[in-house]
């Protein structure tokens, strides 16, 4: 075993016990664990930290400028909003912990932690752009239409000097004076929606002005709408144009005042134009590609255009509907908003439909069955294959043959089972396989199948001794036992926490945070139920009591007297009493008084020597992990109410837990068994393809909220 | 949107893949309660109430109102349908005041009764089914236009499956018949499921389990990402949920 082994010293302890702490003015920060990294680099980072400021600010050098990323505010909620503000934060991430890195060169206390560091990237190098086949997010390229592009525009178009106002001055004598401008950036799919409008200054001569959007390769001596991969909206005869020489009549005849709107809905490739804030409706619909370029195009002499991309308020309040999908029905009144609510919750129930019409067989996820699945299904099959009537009802629930259900529910059976099996969930798992064993009977004499093939769901449980005993092991640390685990862990597993020094320190380490938690306790404190993260910066302060000198552990071996209070052993605890009741606020009843005080500081002075004795054994670890772990565990002994200090999160359930968790993954994995359970990593797995297919520009994954949609 | 876009085809190595899983974040309470969904929903009572105890969460639903549930499923799947009905309608609300769950149920009768004309057709054109099945056609015929062509009447689509029924019994041979779908055991499940659904709603409890959900959506985004010609590592089976990268 490479931990040290866990000694129980009776040797006084060297840390003070927190209450003579209390008065001391000497700043938390300002203490010194041995090697232990200097407080104020634990969260919260509430003061001086100098690298934090600096990592703050926008970058001086000659890379892509770091500014919080900014887009029209309807889409604040959309899976766009959420990606660019990652992408920000990483870009930021990998900033500050390329300057952390330099400054790490420049101050040598900083050296170890930070080389050691896994995370700081090797290259200082700014961020490299690419339009495709962009790996990771920091990379994507997410920027949106601002301004018409200058140097992407057809002969005889004028700009502004903003970009944003355009004017025609050809001679346009027929159709190949036609001249079109692209704007700087696509339309992101990933906006699910977006819509920018364009003003019309002037109709020109015959107001021959075509808007619309296409791919980047198409011609500028067109407009919008003529071509394949090109569609636009006319404003001389009001018709519109797919891909093609000859309009469809669409809207109305627009020109110079009107302002038209266009709205590109990539989660069910359609597009729809507005007129003056007016919902025109769908324009087109299978539009295609991922990089769609919004885009205007005039015919006349004069003709002359403004493009809002969202930087002014729009005429068409596309920024109410938004809002209305996020709070739901409430004030909600806008005739056109309903239209393009509609149409979005439309494709998105018509992609959950299809989606639900896949059936869970190992065939349908298995490689190449891709093509059969993906076709939308047909038609539900009616419920009844009479050929003499029709079906029964308007809806019934579309039936998978018996074949495929059988299949199916084996497989969740087998997927929940596991997820039973793998926590150690035994009594569940056991129940649970009797009763699908059952249900199996019932159903294949129901269906007049044979039963025989399936194996007895019973026999998945293979071993069932080890299920109980990974049970009793998170009965132990659940209940806060940890020896009791660790026991039983070495006696069943014993090449586990050998194998897992790590994991063998975290639990020493809860095992200190557990006995301060039976101290806090005894001392009246109690978990607060309804812990708000923002409320408990300020009791944290009220209960916030400033260490002192006391604890520096290296330098100081022999208790002796300091001031007031002094060290004490636990021989001493009947001197506690009173230093305790001058603290405390008398809220122990008096009664049980000294009886409680007694065990109280039996227990602070087992925690004392435990926590010394773990420093003892670590405190040389310059591993960042250890340190910071054992920074976080002992910053526990300096609040009187841990329960409402800025660490109470170690003494969550939460983290209970996560050791559980982390100590039976361990344990399976010794056993040559999956370290999580299928359940865990096929939901993973989902939302990593969902999120690859929103950076490759799928705009029905663009709908797709996992979290909120399956659990 | 399609091939006509797609880029030169990109791959994900494994090692990154897996970077990207470790950065998913899952809570084990989520988790857990996925699969209370799917064990409630689908009507595990037992495994239900173990795996509450086990995993610290409380079921959202009272348990033994799903071993009711159950019960009025199985009876059904079992051809039972009087008793199913019965029991519910037998209930007398004053005898049994202390008996919420069967208050419900009744409640929920009446509930259905008003609300879903057509589960409750269904209901009485499985009863007569089951009379048919049983040979039982003098009954079959009394219950058929005493109970159910008045509502026939009001309902074409009702009508027209009343008839479809009743031809049951102009077949010597009902197997070889147009109609035998009727008698088939998934006609029984099919009724079983609806009044199952019916109850979850009443419940307001979603009437489909997420987990099968969540499965689909895995295949969905697989196949989505193979259109789209990136190569990454795939789970190609729900047996064992391990990666596997193509070889290409």
């Amino acid at each position: 075993m490479s931990a040290p082994p866990r000694i129980y010293s009776s040797s006084p302890p060297r840390f003070p016990p927190p209450h003579s702490l209390h008065t001391s003015s000497i700043p938390f920060s300002s203490l010194n664990f041995g090697n232990s990294p200097p407080l104020h680099r634990l969260p919260p980072p509430s003061s001086n930290s100098t690298t934090a400021t600096t990592s703050a600010s926008a970058p001086t050098n000659a890379m892509e400028p770091l500014v919080p990323p900014k887009y029209p505010k309807y889409l604040d909620s959309s899976s766009y909003a959420e990606l660019v503000q990652r992408q920000y934060e990483l870009r930021l991430a990998a900033y500050s912990s390329d300057k952390h890195r330099e400054s790490a060169d420049a101050t040598p206390i900083l050296v170890n932690s930070a080389v050691r560091n896994p995370k700081v990237k090797s290259s200082g190098q700014p961020f490299h752009l690419s339009l495709d086949n962009a790996d990771k997010l920091e990379d994507l390229d997410l920027k949106l239409p601002t301004a018409w592009n200058p140097n992407d525009k057809g002969h005889c178009v004028e700009l502004s000097s903003d970009n944003r106002r355009l004017k025609y001055v050809g001679v346009g004598k027929d159709d190949t004076d036609a001249a079109s401008v692209r704007a700087n950036f696509p339309m992101r799919p990933q906006c699910g929606i977006f819509y920018f409008e364009v003003e019309i200054v002037s109709k020109g001569r015959d107001g021959y002005i075509g808007i619309g959007f296409c791919w980047q390769s198409n011609l500028l001596n067109r407009l919008p709408g003529w071509d394949d991969h090109s569609w636009g909206y006319h404003g001389d005869d009001g018709h519109s144009f797919c891909s093609s020489g000859n309009g469809k009549p669409y809207g109305p005849k627009f020109g110079t005042g009107d302002t038209i709107g266009c709205g590109v809905n990539f989660q069910d490739m359609s597009a729809f134009y507005t007129k003056n804030g007016v919902d025109l409706g769908t324009a087109f619909q299978g539009l295609q590609g991922a990089s769609l370029y919004p885009c205007v195009g005039f015919r006349t002499p004069g003709e002359q255009v403004e493009v809002n991309f969202g930087e002014r308020e729009f005429k068409f309040d596309i920024e109410h509907y938004v809002k209305v999908r996020e709070r739901g029905k409430e004030d909600f009144t806008m005739v056109q908003a309903t239209n393009t609510l509609a149409r979005m919750q439309e494709a998105k129930g018509k992609l959950l439909a299809d989606i639900s019409n896949i059936p869970i067989t190992e065939s349908a996820i298995s490689r190449g069955a891709g093509d059969s699945i993906s076709t939308p299904s047909k038609a539900a099959p009616p419920s009844t294959p009479a050929s003499t009537s029709k079906p029964s009802s308007p809806a019934p629930p579309p039936r998978l043959n018996s074949i495929d259900d059988m299949e199916s529910s084996k497989i969740l059976h087998e997927v929940v089972l596991s997820y039973m099996v793998h926590h150690g969930f035994s009594d569940s798992a056991k129940t649970f396989a009797k009763d699908i064993s059952e249900s199996r009977k019932t159903d294949s004499m129901a269906l007049l199948k044979d039963s025989s093939m399936d194996t007895d769901p019973i026999d998945l449980i293979r071993d069932e001794q080890d299920i109980q005993q990974r049970q009793e092991i998170r009965h132990a640390l659940m209940a806060g036992d940890v020896d009791k685990a660790i026991n039983l862990c070495e006696e069943h597993y014993p090449s586990v926490l050998d194998d897992n020094d790590m994991l063998m320190f975290k639990l020493e380490c809860h095992k200190f945070i557990e006995l301060m938690r039976q101290y806090a306790e005894q001392q009246g404190f109690h978990p607060k139920l309804a812990r708000s993260c923002s409320s408990s910066t300020k009791s944290a302060i009220d209960t916030y009591v400033p260490a002192r000198e006391g604890m520096d552990l290296d330098d100081v071996p022999v208790p002796q007297q300091r001031g007031y209070k002094r060290r004490r052993s636990i021989h001493e605890e009947e001197d506690s009493v009173d230093s305790l009741s001058n603290n405390d606020d008398d809220e122990e009843d008096d009664d049980s008084e000294d009886d409680e005080e007694d065990s109280l500081d039996g227990l602070l002075g087992t925690a004392m020597t435990y926590g010394q004795q773990l420093q003892q054994n670590y405190g040389r670890d310059e591993r960042p992990e250890v340190q910071s772990t054992l920074v976080e565990t002992f910053s526990l002994i300096a609040y009187r109410d841990p329960f409402q200090s800025p660490v109470a999160h170690v003494l969550d359930d939460l983290r209970r837990d996560e050791l559980v968790n982390q100590l039976n993954s361990a344990i399976l994995v010794s056993r040559n068994l999956p370290g999580m359970p299928r359940l865990e990593h096929m939901y993973k797995q989902t939302q990593v393809a969902i999120q690859e297919l929103l950076f490759s520009g799928n705009g029905k994954a663009a709908m797709m909220d996992l979290r909120k949609d399956v659990l | 949107m399609s091939t006509t876009t797609t880029p030169s085809k990109k791959t994900i190595s494994k090692e990154e893949w897996e970077k990207k899983l470790a950065d998913v974040k899952i809570n084990k309470q989520d988790l857990n309660k996925l699969v209370m969904n799917y064990l409630v929903v689908e009507g595990y009572k037992d495994a239900a109430e173990q795996f509450s105890i086990e995993s610290g969460l409380a079921p959202m639903v009272d348990i033994a109102s799903i071993q009711d549930r159950m019960d009025i499923r199985r009876a059904v799947q079992a051809g039972n349908v009087d008793a199913a009905i019965e029991r519910v309608n037998d209930l007398n609300p004053d005898e049994n005041h202390n008996l919420p769950a069967q208050a419900n149920l009744l409640y929920l009768y009446f509930q259905i009764l008003d609300t879903n004309p057509q589960l409750f057709f269904h209901l009485q054109q499985q009863r007569l089914i089951e009379l048919i099945r049983r040979g039982e056609f003098a009954e079959a015929l009394d219950f058929a236009s005493e109970e159910m062509a008045p509502r026939g009447e009001e309902n074409p689509e009702f009508l027209e499956e009343l008839e479809r029924t009743m031809a049951l019994m102009a077949f010597e041979d009902t197997r070889q018949s147009p109609v035998s779908d009727l008698l088939h055991p998934a006609q029984r499940q099919k009724t079983a499921s609806e009044l199952n659904a019916a109850i979850l709603t009443s419940q307001s409890q979603e009437k489909d389990p997420k987990l099968p959900s969540l499965l689909r959506m895995l295949v969905w985004s697989q196949n989505q990402l193979d259109e789209q010609r990136i190569n990454y590592p795939r789970i190609d089976n729900f047996g064992t949920a391990d990666l596997v990268t193509r070889d290409q």
